[in-house]
């Protein structure tokens, strides 16, 4: 006899809210927020450094906003938005809300005082509060996951420092993108190997990061099985740690080290290679962390009770009515 | 049905009544709002359930409301039969679904009533007991059967637990039992009859310390709730059981002398050359050694027989030899039970159970320290207080150790475990369950006030054994039916033991069969009631093609289009469920599923929490319908007032006889009333239960420990089976069916036979034994549509999964989630998805519920779980010849699937 | 002041889900849905290993996690220690179900029935469906209220109502004196990750 079509024998553990769009709200939160920071200090550097500054503001707060997007496309109410600042007390949504907010009219400020020159005069002690806004950014969505006791994968304080050194590369890669979308011509080599500089060693510095983070998750019996996950997954070991992380800072430090001699263009063909490896890892860094998020089991009298692995159905179709 | 928007009316009543989602039969009270039933209870006030329930109950809203429930009649237009044949279902009216099944059975009629066969679900036990026996009767055919659950429970189970408790099965008295034994059953955990009210004792005794040990394969619900878990070989249990009685007389030397010799036929003379009773020559009685006068007696001779505790009387042999009559050698009964056990030793044991030897005496030992034997208790009778003995110990099994062909002995066997040491029917022993003693509903207006119905009492037989006041069927326990020329279809008739089988009906020479034993006709129309037999018998393919294909025509009253409609039925009458129909009495026949314990008797009836929706009629109603057309009003009203006596206790008085003489014709609301009526007078007929669902009146605590209250033995030496066997041996012959069976196991001594399964000769590739077990979320095959328990049987690891140990799987290649076939040395397999676990004896597979579905008509319950009855064989080698019980658990190889 | 709470005693319970089912029928959840919860574990290795259900619902914390995430307000502790949603305020972000601990938090999109879709639909299933969208609500968050709106009726929650083992025991904490106060005192009452710090409202007892 003919029995059973089942998927297979899958485990539920795995939490299935927080994923697509709520990744890509993070990833680009954190991207927007670390395009103005290069954005910022490009502008703090001088007006040597204004095709930096532009490229940045350009990207920084639209990024954001797209980002703000598909947080509201995430909730299940997105017309009471409004309400969600409610709990600057306890909630880090409220606060992140606040802070993206802050952020989004600073930025936008500023990038109108680019865009139309004598318009308005953004000072400097303005673009230094914008940037500590794109850092508050940048952490909140860290903080965000940080802040969810259900998860004990994500209830670390590696998660911030993470996103922030992650929101910080992929903001400068985004910003070399700009530089390179909106004049190539305009870029400077030596700019560019400035900037290649400190992204290898962000790239450095976050990979340390994951590692101290990963680490530490498996030393916690409750985070180990989402950490184990994390480090089987494909797309976090070749999309992320490899092609995203490891070859951008070996192409930055080969750029800042060894192409002395190399002109703007071909610099920038290389820094466009890291760059858009670059952002891809930096959104399936988020994804893995994300996807791989195991609700905590709960302890008892010695037994560890998670849901158990089950069989898993398909919707019953529809099969035959009696006849009426 | 439901008001529209302009007539609604603003209503939430809350309706006492009955919860028909298995056999248990708990009181519920469901709530209607403006028309839609939106909530069910337990109700507190019925004793069966005091306001618990269980998820099969609760999940009633999802079999009311269910889209594929059938709302009309139809019928079949494609006449090829089969499984996986489209029958092209078309909706019909009622009158044409009645004209022709009537027309039918008129012609069945005249060519022969008896090729009419019933076939009905265990599940509407209480519905049964009407439409179908009234049927036989009225019709005038012998032939029913209820499929599955009968032969998988109950011809051992049942009937033997008839012979030794008069009750359908046995529980310990957990509200003061201190050591329990469980062979292979759920009792107390979520299934068997009252099983929310076993699992709030059981619960109860746990919290007070009470040790159980569970014998089972693997972690069974009450395995894992267990003090200790002993896994077992699959089909052993009978022999543990008979190592256990083995430990305890020849080993610890424990046994109750006061019980065996004035309980049980253990002190009865038994003559060496054949086996049976020496007799008293005037009186033809059994005799029983008197030490005192040092001389045999009859054995109710009043100095040698003790009714109650209090009461004195000399003491009698248990062991010894003595000449009577001139026979020299004559021992006790109990001694030859004694010496007969001692081949059971604990090593033989071990061997066959794979339990350590050590394990077997030590357990023996521990039950019988804790039966306490010789203590008592004083309890507060309806004559004042009284003096019997408390043994808080006690064993119990069900379909798990019963499912086998050494099913009948086995039972006995676990059984006898409680009467060596005195442990039936008393303060914290073993009990039946079904209790049968019942002292009645005490009112002023009784006709009888000294016989109050409903009145169960046993009586002994002339040889002092005791004989059921009532029972389910007509047949009783005890006496044998005496064998004779077969009349049924499946030859039952000429057995002596128990009600119905499957091998001869599901042998592909059934009909050879019927020719050799001489029954002149064929079967012709079936009738079903709410079985699904194709699913809840044996491999589907026997049953479509050997058993239901022989049918004419078959019509059936059934709730979805089932694998059992598509396969094979013309005709299918939508029925109500139990929320939209009339029960008068479901606790009853003969307390089906009443609660064990002191808490008070309660009749309940079932009334409709809604009309009819759509155009279901309930069966009952169609029955009167349909014997209406058919011209036998008369005879059905006769044959239901003759169901009544035996098992609703007490005949019917003559002004509530249902009148058959054409005078009068019954709606079936007034046939409800009429018992309900002669039962508890007049202020308590269908009205009064409309309003409160159930009736409640207190337990004599007589009744409850009736043991020592009532002038009846229990066989320990099974005499009367030698005369059974000669009898259907001696019949067979006469039809030149020598050796039709293996009729040496009427004997009165019991053993342990190998399963087809233990048979060492098996292929070697056949090295995995698999049985299935009842999911606590799931009844017969009738919930596994019911999406809200799918949900749950999907929660857990286990309902949808095949059990197999992680070094095993390991072994053979096998991962989590791997689909693998079960195939059996017949060549039948079945697929299911691994679940790896170590809570299973290492060469077992454990398969849950009547699952594996495949009719499109049931979506929800399709492609869910393994089919495990597909492997079950119901041939002669997979029957017991003691009780025709089949067996249920298989020898298989087992392989992965594409 | 009354401070509910329960008690579910694992010695007694068998886990047959009549718990999880009674909820499901009171509140009508659709599929996948469980405000009342039964997780199985297995620990040990054969012979020596036992299997135990773990019943689960929302554990009505003191310091609940849920509450503090919740960026509206929705989330409230209502008199009596219960922790409600008000469905009007919810925005559906789901934190509250990533900072529950015990995983009591539920979101619906989309009500769906139990049956196949394009299966017609019952009078049951509009009844329902309507009650979900105007209790509970779509696309935000739900979970277990004790069924406070039957307390004041003298009426337990559904869970314990049904329960066969008579295994819960609902009642208020703040009494000294009550069934529910004792049974955490004499029988080793635990709470479920007390080192979260949430304060837990539900107890068990040890299974053996």
């Amino acid at each position: 006899m003919a029995v059973g079509i089942v998927k297979s024998r899958v485990e539920r553990q795995v939490q299935e809210e927080w994923k697509g769009l709520v990744a890509i709200y993070l990833f680009l939160g954190g991207l927007g927020a670390g395009a103005y920071f290069v954005a910022g200090t490009a502008a703090l550097l001088g007006e040597g450094w204004a095709h930096v500054t532009t490229a940045g503001l350009y990207l920084s707060f639209p990024v954001v906003c797209i980002g703000m997007l598909f947080l509201l496309a995430h909730l299940g109410k997105p017309m009471r938005a409004f309400l969600s600042a409610s709990k600057l007390g306890s909630s880090w949504i409220s606060r992140g809300v606040v802070i993206l907010t802050i952020f989004i009219v600073l930025s936008f400020i500023h990038f109108i005082g680019v865009i139309s020159p004598g318009s308005i005069e953004f000072p400097a002690a303005g673009v230094i509060l914008a940037m500590l806004f794109a850092l508050f950014t940048m952490l909140y969505t860290g903080a965000l996951l940080s802040g969810s006791k259900g998860y004990p994968f994500w209830n670390t304080a590696a998660l911030p420092v993470l996103f922030m050194i992650s929101g910080l590369l992929t903001g400068l890669f985004l910003t070399i993108i700009g530089m390179a979308a909106i004049d190539s011509s305009l870029i400077g080599a030596e700019q560019l190997r400035v900037m290649a500089g400190v992204g290898g060693t962000l790239a450095v510095i976050e990979l340390l990061v994951i590692f101290f983070f990963l680490h530490s998750a498996t030393r916690v019996r409750n985070s180990r099985e989402s950490a184990k996950r994390m480090m089987g997954k494909g797309s976090f070991i070749f999309g992320d740690l490899i092609l995203g992380l490891i070859v951008p800072a070996i192409i930055l430090f080969v750029m800042y080290f060894g192409m002395a001699e190399a002109d703007a263009a071909t610099m920038t063909n290389a820094a466009l290679v890291a760059s858009v490896l670059g952002l891809i890892g930096g959104f399936l860094l988020r994804y893995a962390i994300l996807s791989t998020g195991m609700a905590t089991s709960l302890d008892m009298a010695g037994f560890q009770f998670r849901p158990i692995a089950k069989l898993d159905f398909e919707r019953a179709p529809i099969g035959k009515l009696p006849p009426e | 049905m439901v008001a529209t928007n302009s007539t609604r009316v603003k209503e939430d009543v809350w309706i006492p009544t009955c919860c028909g989602q298995c056999y248990c039969m708990c009181g519920i009270k469901v709530r209607r709002q403006d028309g839609i039933v939106t909530e069910i209870e337990g109700n507190p006030d019925s004793p069966t359930g005091r306001g618990s329930i269980c998820p099969k109950g609760l999940a009633g809203p999802a079999l009311l409301y269910d889209p594929y429930r059938v709302n009309y009649p139809l019928k079949r237009t494609n006449p090829e039969k089969g499984l996986g044949v489209d029958p092209k279902w078309q909706r019909i009216t009622w009158e044409e679904a009645l004209e022709t099944v009537v027309a039918k059975l008129k012609a069945a009629h005249e060519k022969d009533p008896r090729g009419v066969y019933f076939q009905a679900t265990t599940t509407q036990a209480s519905e049964c007991r009407f439409g179908v026996i009234g049927f036989m009767k009225g019709y005038g055919t012998p032939n029913y059967w209820v499929s599955g659950g009968g032969l998988h429970c109950g011809n051992g189970a049942h009937f033997m637990n008839g012979i030794m408790h008069m009750a359908w099965s046995i529980i310990p008295d957990f509200a003061h039992a201190n050591y329990t034994m469980n062979f292979g059953c759920s009792k107390g955990h979520g299934a068997g009859h009252s099983a929310v009210m076993n699992a709030t004792q059981v619960a109860e005794a746990r919290f007070r310390g009470s040790k159980n040990i569970v014998f089972d394969p693997f972690q069974s619900a009450q395995a894992s709730k267990a003090h200790e878990w002993v896994p077992i070989r699959v089909g052993t249990d009978g022999a543990l059981a008979l190592g256990i009685v083995n430990a305890l007389l020849n080993i610890h030397g424990i046994w109750d002398e006061e019980y065996l010799a004035y309980k049980t036929n253990g002190p009865y003379l038994i003559r060496p050359s054949d086996g049976r009773y020496i007799r008293d020559k005037a009186t033809n009685k059994p005799l029983v050694w008197d030490l005192v006068d040092k001389r045999p007696k009859v054995f109710d001779d009043k100095s040698v027989n003790r009714i109650e505790y209090e009461d004195t009387a000399h003491e009698v042999a248990l062991m010894g030899t003595f000449t009577v009559q001139g026979v020299e050698g004559c021992k006790p009964g109990f001694e030859l039970v004694k010496e007969h056990v001692k081949k059971y030793t604990p090593e033989y044991v071990s061997k066959i159970t794979w339990i350590p030897a050590e394990t077997i005496v030590r357990i023996a030992k521990e039950f019988g320290e804790a039966a306490e034997i010789g203590s008592t208790v004083t309890v507060e009778t309806s004559k004042g207080p009284k003096k019997i003995p408390k043994r808080p110990v006690g064993t119990h099994f069900f379909r798990g150790s019963q499912g086998h062909v050494n099913s009948g002995w086995t039972c006995l066997s676990i059984d006898m475990i409680n009467h060596m040491v005195g442990a039936a029917d008393t303060y914290g022993a073993a009990m039946g369950l079904g209790a049968a003693v019942c002292g009645g509903f005490p009112r002023d207006d009784a006709p009888d006030p000294e016989k109050p119905k409903p009145w169960q009492m046993p009586y002994p037989c002339p040889d002092g054994l005791m004989v059921a006041g009532a029972w389910v069927y007509d047949h009783l326990p005890y006496p044998l039916h005496e064998p004779r020329p077969p009349q049924r279809l499946d030859l039952h008739d000429m057995f002596p033991t128990s009600i119905y089988n499957a091998f001869t009906i599901m042998s592909d020479n059934w009909f050879d069969l019927l020719e050799q034993f001489k029954v002149p006709y064929r079967p012709d129309v079936m009738i079903n009631f709410g079985s699904n037999s194709i699913m809840t018998m044996g491999n589907a393919e026997v049953v479509a093609e050997n058993f239901l294909k022989k049918f004419n025509f078959i019509f059936s009253f059934q709730l979805y289009i089932t694998e059992f409609e598509d396969a094979v039925a013309d005709i299918i009458l939508p029925d109500t469920c139990y929320l939209e129909r009339y029960t008068p009495a479901v606790s009853w026949p003969s307390t089906f599923s009443h609660p064990q314990g002191e808490d008070d008797w309660g009749w309940t009836v079932r009334q409709p929490a809604v009309e009819p929706l759509f155009e279901r009629r309930d069966f009952n109603v169609v029955m009167i319908d349909i014997m209406k057309r058919l011209g036998m009003s008369d005879k059905y009203y006769k044959g239901l007032n003759e169901t009544v006596p035996i098992r609703y206790g007490g005949p019917l008085e003559e002004k509530n006889m249902l009148k058959d003489d054409g005078s009068r014709e019954y709606t079936w609301e007034e046939i409800s009333d009429h018992l309900l009526r002669d039962r508890f007078g007049d202020k308590h007929g269908l009205e009064y239960f409309k309003k409160h669902g159930v009736l409640t009146w207190p337990k004599r605590k007589e009744d409850v420990y009736w043991k020592w209250f009532q002038d009846v033995r229990v066989p320990v030496y099974f005499e009367y089976f030698i005369d059974g066997g000669e009898k259907i041996t001696k019949l067979c012959e006469s039809f030149g069916a020598n050796d039709f069976l293996d009729w040496s196991r009427f004997k009165p001594l019991a053993d342990w036979y190998p399963c087809p399964t233990h048979d060492e000769a098996l292929p070697q590739e056949y090295d995995m034994y698999t049985f299935y077990w009842r999911a606590i979320i799931h009844c017969n095959s009738l919930t596994q549509q019911n999406p809200w328990l799918d949900e749950l049987s999907q929660e857990d690891p286990y309902v949808y999964a095949l059990q197999i140990h992680r070094d095993t799987a390991a072994k053979k290649g096998i991962k989590e989630g791997d689909a693998i076939w079960l195939e059996n040395p017949e060549g039948h397999r079945v697929k299911g998805w691994v679940a790896l676990t170590d809570g299973i004896e290492p060469n077992h597979i454990a398969v849950a519920a009547v699952a594996g579905h495949w009719c499109d008509y049931q979506p929800i319950a399709k492609d869910k779980g393994t089919f495990f009855n597909d492997l079950v064989e119901m041939d002669k080698a997979h029957t017991d010849p003691l009780t025709l019980n089949q067996d249920i658990c298989c020898r298989v190889k087992i392989y992965k699937a594409e | 002041m009354t401070r509910y709470g329960m008690v579910i005693d694992l010695k007694r319970c068998y886990g047959c889900y009549a718990c999880a089912m009674a909820c499901k029928a009171k509140n009508r959840t659709p599929p996948g849905v469980f405000w009342a919860r039964v997780l199985k574990g297995e620990t040990g290795k054969y012979p020596t290993v036992v299997r135990q259900a773990l019943p689960v619902l929302c554990m009505h914390c003191d310091d609940p996690s849920c509450q503090t995430v919740c960026p509206t307000g929705a989330t409230q502790t209502a008199p009596g220690g219960i922790v409600v949603v008000e469905k009007e305020k919810c925005i559906g972000c789901s934190y509250c179900k990533m900072a529950c601990p015990y995983g009591a938090r539920y979101m619906v999109e989309e009500w769906e029935s139990y049956f196949p879709d394009g299966a017609p639909r019952s009078t049951y299933e509009e009844y329902v469906k309507k009650e979900w969208e105007e209790k509970s609500g779509i696309g935000v968050s739900t979970k277990c209220d004790f069924c406070m709106e039957r307390l004041p009726e003298g009426r337990l929650p559904a869970c314990v109502n049904a329960c066969p083992a008579n295994a819960r025991t609902f009642g208020d904490l703040d009494d000294p004196l009550s069934e529910i106060s004792m049974l955490i005192k004499k029988g080793r009452g635990a709470v479920l990750q007390p080192e979260l710090g949430n304060d837990p409202k539900v107890y068990y007892l040890p299974p053996r």
